[in-house]
């Protein structure tokens, strides 16, 4: 629906008010906006302020398109750079000039063993060089992984590395710590370590993401840390130490027991992924920290220690629960450690408002007894939850 | 007396709206500088990132994927497919059937060996009746959960993933988006990386694919849009998404995550009582009813935004549609700030009641009153010889210099940071866009505000109308 007829049917019907009305206006606004300060200063400013917008769209479209074309040419002087260096560097880490790896990398098989001046020289093939050389150490293992280390040195990115940690630029920063990292060098470990507090964010992550996968000690990091440890962080280590570390771990049991609720809870965890025993006394102390975090951590890790110590703990802490949260948290934790015994004490849960608790502990009871007669001992209202319960682990629900 | 109000009325057409349309456009590049300095500094962030790594992650937050779908029987197949093999590993996808009058329930059923399961249905959330909740019998497709439900909107259908769902994180998605593989890994970036705030909400980029080459539920080949419509729109969705939110996100003061595509804190939500059914800006509302009561609780929290292009959906191609959905908008935003009135200029809310809330209100909700309003004021003038033309002419230019400079603007970021068109010839077609907005495109957008608007304050209109998409699959 368009507007305009409404108004020129105003306007015809009423053009003497109207018109008496804007006369009166016109005067009006002769004191107004345009009077107060001189019109012409007032034309002047706002033709400088649209010359200079229109100054700006032109230099904003001109600089949008140069980019493009500059973009559009660099990405396809990259791709082919991208080619030759492939199969350069295949070439070099095979030893043979045609090698199955051309086929596993989409390359053609023609043997292309030199590089020029310029390759190693200029800014772009070297920093493509470089990006490819990288990429297929990354994928790579063994012998072909050390070649390529080699040649990376040989060509002195380490050097240029080494310096760009103190570069002024953090961005620059972060990438010569994860090539450094990568490429295991060690004259670099110190000052990586020490980029653990630097102040900017995205640097301590890949400073502690590099320590963790380099440092003898990973975890020792964990008392040096000045700024709280992010989950982001937590996994970084934790991948480190599956890939790296996992054979020669050492005790997390000095680390549950910090002041910083973020390193315990982090060295709660791990302790459950790397199935450290000797931390089970420290955990089930931790089940009665006031910190709701550290309980229901301590919970969920204990649940990975089935045994008859730790059962007996939970079944307690069960029973001094307040929140009907923890307690099924605390249920679930002992699913691995539940048999006919606790057939009677599962029943008794069934009696209960919480209807987490109750389709858990019918699960349970399920699993645990195929024969129990649940629905005898559940009252009508709560049917639902107990067919929800006995579908629950055919379906994983 | 009447002569001194409409001395009044001069003065706030003179003085007032010179000032106001100078104030808001001085806003916008207030925002744009400071977004444009967010996003460089996003992507010079995330440029070594290795988001794949996260996948092995025992610290990753759990996230249920809930997607409405009504008369999809089409595309309901190809669509859980794509969700489901999203890079997630902890990740559950639950489609809501919000009362289909189609296939869509057993087109589902056929495709993923769907059967009706057992479930105590926990309605934490007030919503319609759930007829069946279906697993599959196929161990392969163990994250999906089908829900079958009477029809009751998309907030009643999002509010039954809400209740169902288990996760600590819920995405509220269009079941016709093409979402990036590795869109929830960079997501939760935000929420793994804050240690000091609640993160209740993370937003991300939403943009337009028609025209483009999509295949297999995957975006091939970007393409400018051949028509001006979706084109003008790509233009809006550069100005809002790339410029617009990431400032508001920085100051905490984002209020609206769109309804397509964004991630939600499952507690809060629920603790905030879910989406509102009686109110069509339902995504904005619940932003704001979140922020509210993270207030109330004085909890450190944000509502993040990540300005990285995740999502891809389709634009309405005609006037007709596209009037529809603003008009959509316009009602939507009425409706949130009634709701939230008590935000403005409230300091309970900081940077909200100080900035964000006024800049809806007098930004978006006023802009196109005041514009209307003043040319008719204007045209009064001239009609009887009173208006000063040569000013008129310098003011024109002003305002199409601000809009051109700001638009240009739009697309100089797009290209410095991801670049994402690379081909001269589409720029080349969005500056011409730009170009013309002011006189093609802008005064349609003006008048669907105002028609949102009367259908508001005169109860004409309440419902979404219908909305209507050519469809990826057509095409790939």
């Amino acid at each position: 629906m368009s507007l305009t007829p409404a108004y020129i049917t105003l306007l015809s019907t009423q053009v003497a008010p109207v018109r008496e009305t804007a006369e009166r206006l016109s005067d009006m606004r002769d004191k107004n906006i345009t009077h107060m300060v001189e019109e012409e200063t007032l034309l002047l400013w706002i033709t400088g302020i649209v010359i200079g917008l229109f100054a700006m769209a032109l230099l904003f479209f001109l600089a949008t398109l140069v980019s493009r074309k500059i973009k559009n040419i660099k990405m396809a002087r990259v791709e082919v750079l991208d080619q030759k260096y492939l199969q350069f560097l295949s070439e070099l880490i095979s030893g043979e000039a045609a090698n199955p790896m051309h086929g596993l990398l989409g390359l053609q098989s023609e043997t292309t063993l030199s590089l020029d001046k310029d390759d190693i020289a200029k800014a772009l093939p070297r920093e493509v060089l470089k990006t490819n050389l990288l990429e297929l150490h990354r994928h790579l293992a063994g012998e072909e992984k050390g070649k390529l280390r080699e040649v990376y040195l040989m060509w002195g990115y380490a050097k240029e590395a080494l310096k760009d940690l103190n570069a002024k630029q953090y961005e620059r920063r972060v990438a010569a710590i994860g090539e450094l990292a990568q490429m295991d060098i060690r004259d670099a470990y110190q000052d990586i370590f020490e980029l653990i507090n630097d102040k900017t964010e995205v640097v301590r992550d890949k400073a502690i993401k590099a320590r963790a996968q380099l440092d003898v000690a990973p975890l020792s990091m964990l008392s040096e840390l000045e700024h709280s440890l992010s989950p982001w962080q937590q996994t970084f280590i934790y991948n480190a130490l599956v890939h790296f570390h996992s054979e020669n771990l050492p005790s997390l049991q000095k680390y549950l027991e910090v002041e910083r609720e973020d390193i315990v809870l982090f060295a709660m965890t791990l302790a459950g992924k790397f199935y450290q025993t000797d931390c089970v006394d420290i955990l089930l102390a931790k089940l009665e920290e006031e910190s709701r975090d550290i309980r229901y951590r301590a919970i969920e890790v204990l649940g990975q220690f089935p045994s008859p110590v730790v059962k007996e703990k939970l079944q307690l802490h069960f029973d001094g629960a307040t929140e009907a949260g923890e307690q099924h948290q605390v249920l679930k934790a002992l699913e691995s450690m539940l048999n006919t015994e606790d057939t009677d004490w599962l029943f008794a849960l069934l009696s209960a408002d919480d209807r987490d608790l109750v389709i858990t502990a019918a699960r349970f009871l399920q699993t645990i007894n195929e024969n129990a007669d649940l629905a005898q001992a559940i009252s009508p209202e709560k049917e639902e939850w107990l067919q929800h319960a006995l579908d629950a682990s055919i379906h994983q629900l | 007396m009447i002569w001194n109000i409409l001395n009044y009325i001069v003065d706030f057409f003179e003085l007032g709206v010179f000032f106001y349309c100078n104030g808001i456009l001085l806003s916008y590049w207030i925002i744009s500088i400071v977004s444009f300095k967010e996003v460089k500094k996003y992507r010079k962030d995330t440029q070594n990132e290795h988001f794949d790594e996260l996948l092995s992650s025992p610290f990753l937050p759990s996230i249920s994927i809930i997607a409405p779908a009504y008369n999809e029987s089409v595309t309901i197949v190809d669509n859980i497919r794509s969700l489901l093999s999203l890079h997630y590993s902890k990740l559950t996808v639950i489609v809501v059937n919000d009362g289909s009058k189609d296939e869509t329930l057993q087109t589902a059923i056929d495709a993923y060996d769907l059967e009706k399961v057992n479930w105590a249905y926990d309605m934490k959330v007030k919503t319609k009746n759930v007829r069946g909740i279906y697993k599959s019998k196929n161990p392969s497709f163990s994250k999906l959960i089908f829900v079958d439900k009477e029809n009751g909107g998309k907030a009643d259908a999002i509010n039954v993933g809400v209740n169902v769902s288990s996760s600590q994180y819920f995405a509220c998605i269009d079941v016709d988006c093409i979402i990036e593989q590795d869109a929830f890994l960079k997501l939760v970036r935000p929420i793994m990386r804050n240690t000091k705030e609640r993160i209740v909400a993370v937003g991300g980029i939403v943009w337009l694919t028609n025209d483009s080459e999509v295949k297999q539920g995957k975006l091939i080949d970007l393409k400018m849009p051949r028509q001006f419509i979706p084109r003008m729109q790509v233009l809006e969705y550069f100005r809002a998404f790339l410029l617009g939110r990431t400032a508001w996100s920085k100051f905490n003061g984002l209020l609206l995550i769109s309804g397509a595509f964004g991630i939600f804190d499952r507690e809060i939500v629920l603790e905030a009582g879910g989406y509102r059914h009686d109110t069509v800006g339902e995504d904005m509302e619940l932003v704001m009813r979140m922020h509210a009561l993270m207030r109330e609780r004085k909890e450190a929290y944000r509502v993040a935004y990540i300005p990285d292009p995740l999502c891809w959906t389709e634009a309405p191609g005609d006037y007709k549609i596209l009037g529809r959905q603003r008009n959509r908008w316009t009602r939507g935003t009425i409706e949130c700030l009634l709701f939230h009135k008590k935000m403005f200029f409230n300091k309970k809310f900081g940077a909200l009641g100080w900035i964000s809330y006024p800049y809806w209100l007098f930004a978006e909700w006023l802009a196109p009153h005041v514009e209307f309003f003043g040319l008719i004021f204007f045209f009064l003038m001239a009609l009887f010889g009173f208006a000063n033309w040569h000013f008129f002419f310098y003011m024109i230019f002003l305002v199409y210099a601000m809009a051109l400079s700001i638009s240009t603007f739009a697309i100089f970021t797009q290209e410095r940071t991801y670049g994402s068109y690379t081909r001269i010839s589409d720029l080349l077609k969005i500056f011409g866009t730009a170009a013309v907005e002011a006189f093609t495109y802008h005064p349609r957008t003006v008048k669907w505000s105002l028609k949102g608007n009367w259908d508001f304050f005169t109860g004409k209109n309440n419902g979404w109308g219908e909305m209507t998409r050519a469809g990826f699959q057509k095409k790939g």
